[in-house]
């Protein structure tokens, strides 16, 4: 019983902060239509951001959660360019120029954070509170995971509200259902565009800044996350916020089932999952209908 | 109108470029007149995940080629460091050799991954060119077992896997006796399998059989190993005379660490020892390094020698911080290319890879031999007891050294 609770906690905190770097992603897609390859880019910059702005400092809380935001506002800002610069250029080219031009983006934002922040790798110190381990009955919990895990529900949360219960969400609904109609009825979607970009790419930022303390902010780390949150949108379905949350917690929970029950199997545990899926409904699993096709 | 003028315009290009590669196919090999410096390649990651061990790769070469050039240089000629990045692979590698080869470079250095150094190795025997590996461990690259050199052109500056693995479990298991029984995380791949085995392989030949217990595998593609470690948490006691063997290396390691301290652990271990290149990741953990045994070719505090002050004093000056093993084989393999030429009396790559044959010189570790059959390099293995120590200008606290000889390796070991 220990070790089936221990497994289901260890699942969890895998899952939620892949939620956090899928979020973003599937946001961008699915208002966009944007496959966004540089976001494990973003997701990178922001993880340096974050450690060059600590320093190496363990910090209170407060100030922890406050050099995060700064991390994601840069990112946001880094957003902003790219897409006033590259995409807002191509939303009429179609899904392989846009796909082309992530790509192109993704390797400029390595090449740039080379330029930026060496070849060093940083180490982010957990914030006070949360350097060791709660028991969650006998089973041993980091506290900085549980934090994690409230971010991202946090999140979540966040992402719903402003998509379903805000002005600014229906807007950038109508955007994402149909752009001429939208702005036939006085949606300015360029803006819009524009603020889905940043937040996607602030939600890649703050990812990066959460996860630091967990791994290692080091050049590669952006490849080292994008098969993963390729995985989630794909089980998920391109563009659900929630079926992200959904196949974050999935891929978490199958991962962390396997390495208990039959480790030799734990690490084709995500790719079992995305081969069902595309057999089954590739659509991915909270998507209604058919797959999007944005044109 | 236009496709004449079009027509115009490639037939000129043609002409430049057939100039160009004219000009390329110089009668000297090496690449210029007897004045012009000889230009040494490296071969290794400028961009991604490894790209911190491509630069201290290219430092390293850098404080050779300078302390050689303050001396007077080689043949009276300056000794001139390139690099080019090989991080995307075989195919990059190939692609860097043969430009580095057109371009008149044919002394080359470096590389880190061994698919890259064993798609190198034939294409500088094809192109003449000489190869001297730093940290590809891989054995098909030079003899073993007294076997001669399966490539004329490439010589090895650092030790092979089974060399650095079986001396560390060597060392280790004389130094922890009661340490029985294993756990193991390791990245999946065929070298992580490799080392374990020979790691496993090598208490067996010493007449004390390990036992292992959990034996956890972790795609190399991951950063978060949070189910792995709890299993390991709850896998051991402390006061058990166990030990752990951490088979990831890079950010694997660094993160796994960062993601076991929370748990606190790793104390119930009585050792918890790692092969390859541990020190950087030490150092970068700023302070919070566990108690870790390494084993690798060198480090900065195992050698007493006035060649080695030297090289640390001028790595320090140059990068800021102490020379790691990366820095090592690359000055290592400068030095070894400047003795040969020195011995040839000549910088072509034939004269030059005839002279490594057999070549010796002074080094760090005192001096170094390059096998005249198997092409292998004399490196000792250094097995080093850190702990992360945030008082240290390096973040890291030396606690031992073991140097063990090259004689008693594997590698030379026939």
């Amino acid at each position: 019983m220990n070790q089936l609770l221990s497994a289901v906690i260890n699942g969890v905190a895998t899952g939620v902060p892949l939620f956090l770097v899928a979020s973003g992603f599937t946001l961008i897609y699915g208002v966009m239509g944007v496959l966004n390859f540089a976001h494990g880019a973003f997701f990178m910059f922001g993880a340096y951001c974050f450690a060059v702005m600590l320093g190496g400092q363990a910090l209170s809380l407060p100030m922890f959660l406050l050099y995060a935001l700064g991390a994601a506002a840069v990112i946001a800002v880094l957003g902003v360019l790219s897409e006033r610069l590259v995409f807002a250029r191509l939303y009429n080219s179609g899904h392989m120029i846009n796909l082309l031009a992530a790509y192109a983006l993704m390797l400029m934002l390595i090449g740039l954070s080379i330029l930026v922040f060496g070849t060093t790798t940083y180490h982010v110190p957990r914030p006070s509170p949360f350097k060791g381990a709660v028991h969650i009955g006998t089973v041993p919990v980091p506290s900085y995971n549980l934090f994690v895990i409230a971010a991202g529900l946090i999140v979540a949360a966040g992402l719903w509200f402003l998509l379903n219960k805000s002005s600014l969400g229906m807007k950038i609904r109508a955007v994402a259902h149909d752009r001429t109609t939208a702005r036939a009825l006085g949606v300015r979607a360029p803006l819009v565009g524009m603020g889905v970009f940043a937040l996607g790419c602030a939600l890649a930022g703050l990812a990066g800044a959460l996860d630091s303390p967990m791994i290692s902010v080091a050049q590669g780390m952006d490849a080292t996350f994008a098969i993963q949150f390729f995985v989630v949108v794909i089980i998920g379905g391109l563009g659900s916020t929630w079926g992200a949350l959904a196949a974050s917690l999935l891929v978490g929970l199958m991962e962390s089932l396997l390495v208990y029950y039959a480790p030799a199997w734990s690490q084709y545990g995500m790719y079992i999952l995305v081969v069902i899926v595309l057999l089954m409904r590739p659509q991915g699993l909270f998507v209604r209908g058919p797959a999007i096709t944005h044109s | 109108m236009l496709t004449k003028k079009w027509a115009g315009a490639a037939v000129a290009v043609a002409m430049v470029l057939g100039l160009a590669a004219c000009s390329g196919q110089d009668d000297n090999p090496s690449g210029g007149d007897s004045g012009d410096p000889i230009t040494v390649g490296v071969l290794g990651p400028i961009s991604g995940a490894f790209a911190d061990a491509g630069l201290n790769y290219r430092q390293g070469a850098q404080i050779a080629a300078d302390q050689i050039n303050a001396a007077g240089g080689v043949l009276g000629r300056q000794i001139k460091i390139e690099a080019k990045d090989t991080a995307a692979g075989p195919q990059e590698a190939s692609q860097a050799v043969r430009d580095f080869v057109s371009s008149g470079t044919n002394f080359l250095i470096g590389e880190l991954s061994s698919a890259n150094c064993l798609a190198d190795a034939p294409l500088v025997d094809q192109l003449d060119a000489v190869f001297i590996t730093g940290i590809c461990s891989v054995e098909e690259l030079t003899g073993q077992n007294g076997q001669a050199a399966p490539y004329t052109r490439t010589f090895r500056a650092g030790a092979t896997s089974s060399a650095n693995i079986v001396a560390m479990a060597d060392a280790i298991g004389r130094r922890f006796p009661q340490v029985t029984t294993y756990d193991s995380f390791a990245f999946d791949y065929v070298t992580g399998h490799l080392q374990w085995d020979q790691y496993v392989q090598a208490y067996a030949d010493n007449g004390k059989p390990i036992t292992v217990g959990k034996d956890l595998w972790v795609p190399m593609d991951q950063q978060n190993y949070g189910s792995q470690i709890s299993v390991l948490a709850t896998a051991s006691t402390e006061g058990e005379h166990k030990g752990l063997y951490i088979g990831t290396y890079g950010a694997g390691t660094a993160s796994f660490l960062q993601q076991a301290e929370p748990y606190d652990f790793l104390k119930n271990y009585e050792v918890v020892v790692t092969p390859g290149g541990y020190y950087p990741v030490a150092r970068d953990l700023n302070g919070s390094a566990p108690l870790v045994w390494n084993g690798y070719e060198y480090n900065w505090a195992a050698y007493d020698t006035p060649e080695n002050d030297a090289f640390v004093a001028d790595f320090e000056q140059l990068a800021g911080k102490k020379p790691i093993t990366w820095s090592y084989v690359s000055y290592v393999a400068v030095l070894a290319y400047a003795a040969a030429i020195e011995k040839a009396g000549s910088d072509a790559p034939e004269a030059v890879a005839a002279a490594l044959e057999g070549i010796t010189f002074s080094s760090p570790q005192g001096e170094y031999l390059i096998d005249a059959v198997t092409h292998n390099g004399s490196a000792n293995i250094v097995l080093m007891e850190t702990e992360g120590d945030a008082s240290d200008p390096e973040k890291v606290k030396m606690l031992e050294t073991i140097v063990i000889p090259y004689t008693d390796t594997v590698t030379f070991n026939y």
